[in-house]
């Protein structure tokens, strides 16, 4: 593709929406539509430097986090499996089947993750339900969030709950807009069926995966345009309801405590993770000890590789390294928001703000737990931390994004260079009503 | 209805959340990576950190040849922990296998050779503990052995050890370590500073679970191994005199025995021979009082072999020459009023100085010397550094007692000519016929020929400057005079050696009894240098209290032995010349 094209396309959107353009395709069409856009692909891609950006950023933080999992397991690979890089190989696979799943993902049409969404979110909630309240469930460091099935490596619904929510976000409150103020109508469904969704991940006892989701929900409400007032009231009933949870088991209270007063922790115990995340943050200073140089990683470190992997990259790559991070995440961000200003449609600017503030909103938690500013969760770092029903759930997610991107560039009145084209497509599809048809 | 504007609205407060909370994040990431790093590092450092002493091994001791007479080796401490003691798992034949610590108890007891339930009391006796000791000092072989087993709860800490290859063989000499430096004894006492060497220390960051963190090796400060001690001693030749030695006094059932061999040129001793003699291997097994060098330390009254330093003192003044005549009684009544008798009854003879060497005539050499003044004499005695220590100043070594002139009575005044009233070691001995093979010249006696530092430089050289005692030609005279012992002597056939001129003389002491008088015993020696013409080395034997035989000929068989050894090892040329036959008699 060519730069120029671009830079056109990019800024076309805030040139577009100051006047009328094709709406939203009839789903009775939309075969031969994208029968016609395969073949204008050829021709000039008719993708935003919206999509290749979050593709890009997406597809660099997955390997950077093969490179730092592959550091910081290294040691405990080998304490645990004798080889250096048993975790690094099953994260490696994990990424081989994430990205096909990306791609595929990002091919597919709004309507087919529209229509999906309420079979994704009865699955994972099924699975979770299998994980809670069956033998199949793992329980992990107190946390009952994992299904052994046979020998395939153990899943973690709650992964899938997530991306089953935002896709029912998304479909749900999109059909709502207009009524969207309105409490029992927007609202009420809305807290029923995702509070149905989180409270399975909380009886399992994740914490942090319950807090992520509903920060998904607000954020959802929030972009579908909700009255602050209801958002206001809602995270006001989330925050009391998830303390209540937080206090329901000791050990999550003495990680609370230990947040608290840092000074009273048992240095062994609860202030453990923070003292040696600190001192393994202290050690790489400014730029860091080099990558593989880590002393955190030599079993100083709980969960080196998943929820504190940003330690390691603090420690290994410096204050450099953990900005370089925090860009890349800014980054990803402003993807996200510029897909969602792009877009006209309420589905993909719901869907997209709920994975906003999955990626974004959980990388930036994960962060601040590492440098002790949140209480400890347990929520790893999306795409760089090892997890492989997360890293190939959060590659889906940004598939979602990026075909919800792609199906809004292609709408849009790009070929003002080429305004046959345009007129051909406008021909065909005809002028349609400014809600999806229902 | 949502406006466009809303949602761009809404998106700014997204932008505002966002990079407001990064904002917050860089701060405190900057907080800790840079503001408190330098104090985060100084904990950690000393949570991760693990000093280790590097051993600076005590240096060796080693003969003229380098053979290694004392060594330091590292031996494994093997301990545990009680408080850890449990089930642990260990991988046999890929494997694995639980096991109880009774088991791993045999275990240890099959390598240490310890009984599985001495171990495992060890192990259980105070189970609270985190230290007990299993086995002290065990080998490189059963260490690797007892590693193998994987057993989570031993440590082990490495010991070094002293040990003595060539066990009894310079024992006497090389010494011993005691539990503190003020109670080692021999060289190891007397080179201690040499051969100490120095702790080093080296830093390097643990994991969690004690592994040693790759690239985090510090040393801090290297160690240095201590210097080498090399002796003048040749080994084979102690062991030789060593095995003669004993042999002798068993057979002739004395109390005990030395022999000091020395080289005439040079000063340096070869031999430094006791018996008995200790193996610092295991010291107990010896009397204590011979754990030390008798040749130093035990001062004896020498008796006939002290005659040739009176004879070459009588020379060396111009008062005699070889051929000096004298008539020699049985029984001499000196003009002070002491009584003098020579060994054997005689009848008055006609000897020269030569035959009153040869005779070992008592009463012939009183008369003579009396051709000194008692001043004169002692002078001759002092410079042959007689009554003073030699210069090896081996540990306990003695200065032998010549006591004040002056107050030497009337008998001493006679009998210090031949040996007695005053005492010498065995060394200084040695030194006097040193001095009479070496035209005169008496060389420092030397035992360390140096002190050699890890980095390949030598201290503590000896002196090798020699002192003109006596003439040449008086030096020579009185060698010559002791070739007729060897020729013509009582114990000639004890001492001859096929195709050598050979000089020496025997003596038969009485021993004090430390009461102020003599009885039960007499201290047997011969001390004597070969070629005659040319001396090269100096034996001197001294056997005490031999009960079978009780005169010269008891050590003269030691002397023969011991010179021949000297002279084949050495490759000494033959004499060409005949032995120096003076007239011993008018």
């Amino acid at each position: 593709m060519n730069k120029k094209d671009a830079t056109l396309t990019s800024r076309d959107p805030v040139i577009s929406s100051l006047q009328p353009r094709p709406q939203a395709v009839p789903s009775s069409v939309s075969v031969g539509l994208r029968t016609a856009r395969i073949t204008l692909a050829k021709a000039a891609p008719m993708v935003s430097s919206n999509f290749y950006l979050l593709l890009g950023v997406t597809l660099f933080m997955v390997a950077f986090g093969l490179m730092m999992v592959l550091s910081s397991s290294s040691v405990g690979s080998k304490i645990d499996d004798s080889s250096s890089f048993s975790v690094f190989l099953r994260q490696g696979t994990y990424a081989l089947v994430g990205i096909p799943l990306l791609l595929v993902a990002s091919r597919l049409p709004s309507t087919f993750w529209k229509r999906s969404a309420w079979i994704v979110l009865a699955g994972g909630c099924l699975l979770q339900l299998l994980v809670i309240a069956s033998p199949l469930g793992v329980t992990v460091n107190g946390n009952r969030n994992w299904l052994q099935l046979g020998s395939l490596p153990a899943l973690q619904p709650s992964e899938l709950i997530k991306v089953g929510v935002v896709l029912w976000l998304g479909m749900f409150l999109s059909r709502k807009q207009h009524r969207i103020a309105q409490f029992s109508q927007a609202l009420m469904p809305t807290i029923l069926v995702t509070g149905t969704a989180i409270v399975l991940v909380a009886i399992g006892g994740d914490l942090g995966t319950s807090v992520i989701l509903i920060g998904i929900v607000l954020g959802a409400l929030f972009f579908a345009g909700i009255p602050l007032r209801h958002l206001a009231l809602l995270t006001a009933i989330s925050a009391t309801i998830a303390i209540l949870t937080a206090l329901s088991r000791p050990n999550r209270v003495s990680r609370i405590l230990a947040f608290l007063q840092p000074s009273t922790a048992d240095y062994s115990g609860t202030g453990w993770q923070i003292q040696n995340g600190y001192f393994a943050l202290g050690d790489g200073g400014i730029f860091g000890v080099g990558l593989g140089n880590s002393k955190a990683k030599w079993s100083w470190l709980p969960a080196v590789d998943t929820d504190f992997i940003f330690a390691v990259i603090g420690e290994e790559l410096g204050l450099i390294g953990g900005c370089l991070v925090l860009i890349l995440i800014i980054v990803l961000g402003v993807a996200f928001l510029r897909i969602i200003r792009a877009t006209p449609d309420p589905f993909a600017r719901v869907v997209t703000a709920s994975i906003l503030v999955w990626i974004v909103g959980q990388a930036l938690v994960n962060i601040a737990v590492v440098l002790g500013m949140l209480p400890v969760l347990g929520v790893p770092l999306p795409l760089i931390s090892a997890g492989g029903t997360a890293l190939i759930s959060s590659l889906l997610a940004i598939g979602i994004v990026l075909s919800l991107s792609r199906e809004t560039d292609t709408r849009d009145p790009l070929p003002r260079r080429m305004p046959e084209l345009h007129r051909r497509r406008a021909q065909r599809t005809g002028p349609t009503s400014r809600v999806p048809a229902k | 209805m949502t406006s466009r504007r809303s949602t761009r609205n809404r998106i700014a407060v997204a932008i505002v959340v966002i990079t407001a909370v990064v904002a917050v994040l860089v701060v405190k990431l900057v907080d800790i990576q840079v503001v408190q790093a330098s104090s985060l590092n100084a904990q950690a450092y000393d949570k991760l950190s693990v000093g280790q002493t590097l051993y600076g091994a005590r240096g060796d001791i080693v003969d003229s040849t380098g053979t290694v007479l004392a060594t330091t080796v590292i031996r494994y401490d093997v301990t545990a922990s009680p408080k850890d003691v449990a089930d642990f798992t260990q991988t046999v034949n890929g494997a694995a296998v639980d096991v109880t610590p009774l088991q791993a108890a045999g275990q240890i007891g099959a390598i240490t050779g310890q009984s599985a339930t001495d171990v495992y009391a060890l192990l259980t006796a105070d189970p609270s503990s985190g230290y007990a000791l299993i086995i002290k000092a065990i080998d490189l072989d059963k260490y690797n052995a007892i590693r193998a087993l994987s057993i989570p709860w031993l440590q082990y800490q490495t010991n070094p050890q002293r040990v003595y290859p060539n066990g009894s063989v310079g024992g006497n000499l090389v010494g011993y370590l005691g539990a503190d430096s003020s109670t080692n004894g021999g060289l190891e006492a007397k080179e201690n500073q040499c051969l100490t060497g120095s702790d080093g220390s080296q830093t390097y960051e643990k994991g969690a679970d004690g592994v040693a963190i790759p690239n985090t090796l510090v040393v801090d400060k290297a160690p240095v191994t201590g210097g080498t001690v090399m002796t003048t001693i040749d080994s084979d030749l102690q062991y030789y005199s060593q095995q003669v030695l004993a042999q002798q006094v068993t057979s002739t059932k004395a109390e005990w025995g030395s022999v000091v061999v020395e080289e005439v040129k040079t000063g340096k001793l070869l031999a430094v021979a006791q018996y008995p003699t200790p193996d610092p291997n295991n010291l107990d097994a010896t009397d204590p009082h011979f754990w030390g060098a008798t040749a130093f330390s035990d001062p004896f009254e020498p008796g006939s072999t002290f005659k040739a330093e009176s004879a070459a003192a009588l020379i060396d003044a111009g008062k005699a020459t070889p051929a000096t005549q004298v008539l020699v009684p049985y029984r001499y009544k000196a003009p002070g009023g002491s009584v003098i008798t020579d060994s054997e009854n005689h009848d008055p003879a006609q000897w020269t100085l030569t035959g009153v060497i040869q005779e070992s005539s008592n009463v012939g050499i009183s008369i003579l010397s009396a051709m000194l003044t008692t001043q004169q004499r002692y002078d001759y005695m002092k410079k042959f550094h007689l009554g003073e220590k030699t210069e090896v100043n081996f540990p306990g070594e003695s200065e032998g007692i010549l006591g004040d002139p002056s107050q030497w009575g009337e008998q001493t005044l006679y009998n210090s000519s031949f040996g007695q009233g005053v005492t010498t070691t065995a060394a200084q001995i040695a030194s006097i016929y040193q001095t009479l093979g070496n035209g005169g010249v008496r060389l420092p006696v030397s035992l360390v020929s140096g002190c050699k530092a890890a980095d390949g430089s030598v201290s503590e050289q000896p002196s090798t400057q020699g002192e003109q005692v006596i003439s040449s030609d008086a030096a020579q005279q009185t060698v010559n005079m002791m070739q007729s012992v060897v020729t013509g002597g009582y114990a000639a056939s004890l001492l001859k050696i096929p195709g050598y001129n050979v000089a020496a003389k025997t003596g038969t002491a009485e021993v004090s009894n430390g009461q102020g008088a003599y009885g039960g015993g007499y201290l047997t020696s011969v001390a004597g240098l070969a070629p005659a013409e040319a001396p090269q080395y100096v034996v001197s034997v001294n056997l005490m209290k031999p009960v079978t035989i009780e005169d010269g000929s008891a050590a003269a068989p030691v002397f023969q032995k011991i010179m021949s050894q000297v002279l084949q090892k050495y490759r000494v040329l033959p004499s060409t010349t005949p032995a120096v036959n003076y007239p011993t008699s008018y």
